[in-house]
């Protein structure tokens, strides 16, 4: 159960970097260059946050998979 | 035999307002396409998955006897009672259709690309899974309020010990400035952790309920605007307001995976699946919680069991959320 957990959470950890790039992509293409900082803001702040904040997630992973289990 | 009246009642509503929808839809009287009628029998839905939710919430608190009792067989502890395992398992399942369906609908605008899926099927997931979040959070609020359940809250009076419990919890940088900026001193010892942690009760738990809030609020606003007629500078704020919170809360979940898959916590992932926690690891890591647990007035035991092990069941506030 430990490793379906940590391929879930890498999974979407990566998804969410996959998404944070295309945001970022999408806040400083053509299309959205034109209609200004308030519509920009969004999707490139929301893709940096999304990239940053997965890799705590992925570390985690890695940490829970190749850590033993401790017994209590 | 009164709850289960109200929770029948809730259900027979419920059934009843869904099937005269359908059956509005079905009969082909309005000129609806797959997508509008959707919205239209979700909208219409909304006052009985509510009422549903509330009757729910009323059945769980009115027949609460969860507490933290001890499993006979190795001594752990209750952390959560069954029903709360069921709601938040379709909270999590709701919640992850509803980022995924709603990330696809904005990707698809903010790229301008075509989708391989057809949208009005995307919609419609998005609005069962939607129905489904409403429910579960609905219920969830009306349970806790009526049973005044505080465990994931900072709780009256209460601040100042939480944020120095938190300034120990998080990584000594954060926990520094926090502790600098509310004067707070770090040298004594940190307070004990109760039955969740002070970063649970004072960060992630009130962000869940901001995010979960907003997004339900601005959600039922913008499936609304075709049965209410809403301005269109209002509409867009909300709608902005609504995807600026669906990103929230995929952060949000990318924290709480960060939280709970961490090796130290694995025993509370355990819990949230089967109920039981280790008392070892809850003398260990919630030592607050354990001392309550373990210095509660024991009741009169049962009738003494062939087996020398007896259940040990204690009442107390917050116990089995």
């Amino acid at each position: 159960m430990k490793y379906l957990w940590v391929v879930l959470g890498v999974l979407y950890g990566l998804l969410s970097i996959y998404v944070g790039y295309l945001f970022i992509q999408s806040g400083i293409g053509a299309k959205l260059a034109q209609k200004g900082f308030l519509l920009q803001g969004p999707p490139l702040l929301g893709g940096i946050l999304l990239i940053l904040l997965s890799l705590p997630l992925l570390w985690n992973c890695v940490r829970l998979a190749t850590a033993g289990t401790p017994r209590y | 035999m009164n709850r289960t009246l109200i929770l029948s009642a809730g259900v027979v509503l419920f059934v009843v307002g869904a099937a005269v929808s359908l059956a509005i839809w079905m009969s082909g009287v309005q000129p609806w396409g797959q997508l509008l009628g959707d919205n239209f029998l979700f909208a219409r839905s909304l006052p009985f998955t509510i009422a549903l939710g509330i009757a729910f919430g009323f059945w769980r608190a009115s027949g609460w006897h969860w507490g933290p009792d001890r499993r006979p067989a190795d001594q752990a502890i209750r952390r959560f009672a069954p029903s709360t395992i069921w709601l938040h398992a379709l909270a999590g399942v709701a919640l992850l259709a509803l980022i995924f369906t709603g990330g696809w609908q904005y990707l698809k605008g903010l790229l301008g690309a075509d989708s391989p899926l057809y949208m009005g099927t995307v919609y419609r997931i998005h609005y069962i899974a939607a129905s489904l979040l409403i429910f579960a959070s609905v219920a969830f609020v009306t349970d806790w309020l009526l049973r005044n359940e505080r465990s994931l809250t900072i709780g009256k009076g209460q601040f100042i010990r939480t944020m120095r419990g938190l300034a120990h919890e998080l990584p000594k940088p954060l926990g520094t400035i926090i502790g600098y900026g509310l004067g707070l001193d770090l040298r004594r010892a940190p307070p004990p952790t109760e039955e969740f942690t002070y970063y649970e009760r004072s960060i992630s738990f009130p962000l869940w309920e901001l995010t979960i809030g907003l997004i339900i609020l601005t959600g039922v606003i913008k499936a609304m605007r075709y049965i209410y007629p809403i301005p269109g500078d209002v509409l867009y704020w909300i709608s902005a307001v609504h995807v600026g919170s669906g990103l929230l809360l995929g952060l949000k979940l990318l924290d709480h995976l960060r939280f709970v898959l961490s090796p130290s916590r694995w025993p509370l992932m355990g819990a949230m699946a089967t109920g039981w926690i280790p008392a070892g690891y809850v003398q260990k890591f919630h030592p607050g919680w354990y001392t309550r647990i373990t210095s509660a007035p024991v009741p009169t035991p049962a009738p003494v069991p062939a087996t020398p092990t007896p259940s040990t069941a204690v009442s107390s506030a917050g116990g089995g959320s």
